[in-house]
């Protein structure tokens, strides 16, 4: 096969925690998105008896049309990445997965004669384990067999491609999605000995806000976990000095005053004279070691331990710069000061707002890692937020794709290559 | 029977000489009437004003024909009046060459190009198309629109051939979603990207720890 068809049918699937982003190289700068998750149906349902025979597993933007008001129905619905891993034999995730893998390339299937098969690129979570990658080219292995859309195929890592995305060579990559996060040394490949990851994520970030919110008095409100979610994002801030920015606030409350109106209902959320919680939203996301969240973990608060997923160990309580720091020094001293050099931050968790008119106070994340290298003397870094954080793994799949020679095989030392069909 | 006998023999004539009669329906015309005989070989086009003998009754009669023939070099490449030798010679050369006619005489026994006639050349963007030029033309663009809209339905029946019952297997909540895959430039993310050059060197290069 030519370099010039694999060119014009490289495809790019991005297994996300939250959604999966998809499409093939003629997509431009955006892909399709739609969440990564599927609805198993209850085929014993009355009203599914009635009004003819549905698919078992529904996956793509038609989930809402099928969903039951249920007890059952989160047991129904299926996220299969929400950690970044799928477990070897949860075969509900599985399925997911492969109807997600099916439903895009059919979505895209060209109508061109010359069509023999996509070139797909997948991302998958820096901390993915062995058997991850060889359940996928199973699935992409039954998919083309069945369907003829996929010609070769190859899966690299998330962070990898965030830095191929954003044209950079030589640098540290930090992952920060729902549940975890990765700190990744890349230089020219991925190096993945020299990989951190940490049992820490938005989630976290989630679930300390709804803390203060019913210590607040909001308590009736924190079991959606969405409208937690937006008050973490509208109220919560970094700070660049805990310390400092809470006897700040505490000195000067109006200043400071954390006050959200939800959008589309009578729902007001004030801080009021607590408005300096605000900043121990931001600090915990960044370093969850601070005394003050003692009292969180003793009255209930989970305190994100160390564990094993797969192959990888997770680390509960290491902040943000030590992990850059552990991973930097895995890695060739001679390496080590080009990736302190080139820090990029990645996912929605380095996501935070940092007013004009608290500047003094409060920093964007990329000055927090910043200042967090500075305490353990590292000050020669440039720190850089991932433009399009939705999109910038799809395009570095789809660069990868264009790039990558097709007589590359794949190389299960390497994790790089075509898997051909 | 005489006008048959000798359109028959023009047409050898000019076909010794690589041309080709124009079917009558097809022959594009100014103001005039259409010409007797018209030919081409794709590339100059040659009308001809033919008289026969009992045409040629009234003086004036050839004078008309003349300025009639004329007009032909509006469309065709050159023009020639064809006559029977005999009565050739009441006619002034001098005269039909000025105007860039030719001349062609018959007999019963040969046809001679005695006078050649000029080539005019027609630019094509400044031509005064003919009402039948102009027809055709809007017939074609008409033509293409359709073409054109019949590729497009085609593409789109293909595209979502995979919502077809007999097709392997359905995906009956696949969203209408296949874009163009028509030549497009570069995403941003592609142009200028170092990796573009390291990745691909792939399998190229030395062995690389890739940890």
């Amino acid at each position: 096969m030519s370099e010039g068809y694999k060119q014009r049918y490289t495809f790019g699937m991005d297994f996300g925690t939250s959604d999966f982003k998809f499409g093939p190289i003629t997509c431009g700068e955006r892909p399709e998105v739609v969440e990564n998750r599927g609805y198993f149906t209850d085929k014993t349902s009355i009203i599914q008896q009635v009004s003819g025979p549905v698919k078992e597993l529904i996956v793509g933007k038609d989930i809402p049309l099928y969903l039951e008001a249920r007890q059952d129905l989160s047991a129904r619905l299926v996220y299969p990445m929400r950690n970044g891993i799928v477990g070897k034999d949860d075969e509900r995730s599985w399925a997911v997965v492969k109807e997600l893998t099916q439903f895009a390339l059919e979505a895209f299937r060209p109508p061109e004669s010359e069509f023999s098969g996509f070139y797909l690129v997948a991302s998958l979570s820096a901390v993915a384990p062995r058997y991850m990658y060889e359940k996928l080219f199973e699935i992409f292995r039954e998919t083309s067999k069945e369907f003829g859309s996929i010609r070769a195929a190859t899966v690299i890592s998330q962070p990898f491609s965030v830095a191929i995305a954003h044209k950079i060579p030589t640098c540290i990559v930090i992952e920060s999605g729902h549940g975890n996060s990765q700190t990744c040394p890349i230089s020219r490949y991925p190096i993945r000995d020299a990989v951190v990851a940490i049992n820490r994520g938005g989630g976290d970030g989630n679930a300390l806000t709804a803390e203060i919110l019913k210590d607040c008095g909001y308590g009736d409100l924190v079991h959606e976990e969405s409208f937690v979610r937006k008050v973490k994002e509208n109220l919560g801030l970094i700070p660049a000095d805990l310390d400092a920015a809470i006897q700040m606030a505490k000195n000067n409350p109006e200043r400071f005053r954390a006050k959200y109106q939800v959008p589309g209902t009578r729902i007001t959320i004030d801080l009021a004279e607590n408005s300096w919680m605000r900043f121990l939203i931001g600090e915990y996301v960044f370093d969850p070691d601070h005394e003050l969240f003692q009292s969180y973990f003793s009255r209930g608060l989970r305190k994100p331990g160390d564990v094993r997923f797969g192959d990888t160990f997770f680390r509960g309580m290491l902040d943000f710069g030590d992990a850059i720091v552990e991973a930097v020094e895995r890695c060739p001293v001679e390496l080590q000061p080009y990736l302190y050099k080139q820090i990029l931050l990645s996912g929605g968790n380095f996501a935070w707002k940092a007013p004009v008119e608290l500047s003094d106070v409060a920093i964007d994340a990329g000055s927090k890692i910043r200042f967090l290298l500075e305490e353990k003397g590292i000050s020669e870094t440039t720190v850089l937020m991932a433009q399009s954080p939705q999109h910038s793994v799809w395009r570095g799949c789809i660069v990868y794709g264009y790039a990558v020679p097709v007589d590359f095989s794949w190389s299960w030392e390497r994790f790089e290559g075509w898997m051909n069909f | 029977m005489a006008e048959a006998s000798i359109t028959a023999r023009l047409t050898e004539f000019f076909a010794s000489k690589g041309q080709r009669p124009i079917p009558q329906d097809t022959i594009s015309t100014g103001r005039e009437e259409k010409p007797d005989l018209a030919l081409t070989d794709g590339r100059i086009t040659t009308y001809l004003k033919i008289f026969l003998r009992n045409d040629l009754q009234e003086r004036n009669t050839l004078l008309e024909a003349a300025l009639s023939a004329m007009s032909y070099t509006e469309v065709a490449n050159r023009a020639y009046l064809v006559l029977p030798k005999i009565q050739a010679a009441v006619l002034d050369a001098a005269v039909i060459r000025e105007k860039g006619l030719g001349l062609i005489v018959y007999d019963s026994k040969a046809i001679e190009e005695v006078l050649p006639a000029h080539i005019f050349e027609h630019n094509s963007a400044s031509a005064k198309p003919s009402a039948d030029l102009e027809r055709l033309k809007s017939r074609i663009s008409t033509l293409e629109q359709t073409v054109e809209a019949l590729v497009s339905e085609l593409s789109r029946i293909k595209s979502l051939k995979i919502e077809q019952p007999d097709v392997r297997r359905t995906h009956p909540e696949t969203p209408a979603i296949a874009r163009s895959q028509k030549p497009q430039p570069l995403p941003s993310f592609l142009q200028d990207n170092p990796w573009l050059d390291i990745l691909s060197k792939r399998g190229r290069e030395a062995d690389q720890i890739a940890g």
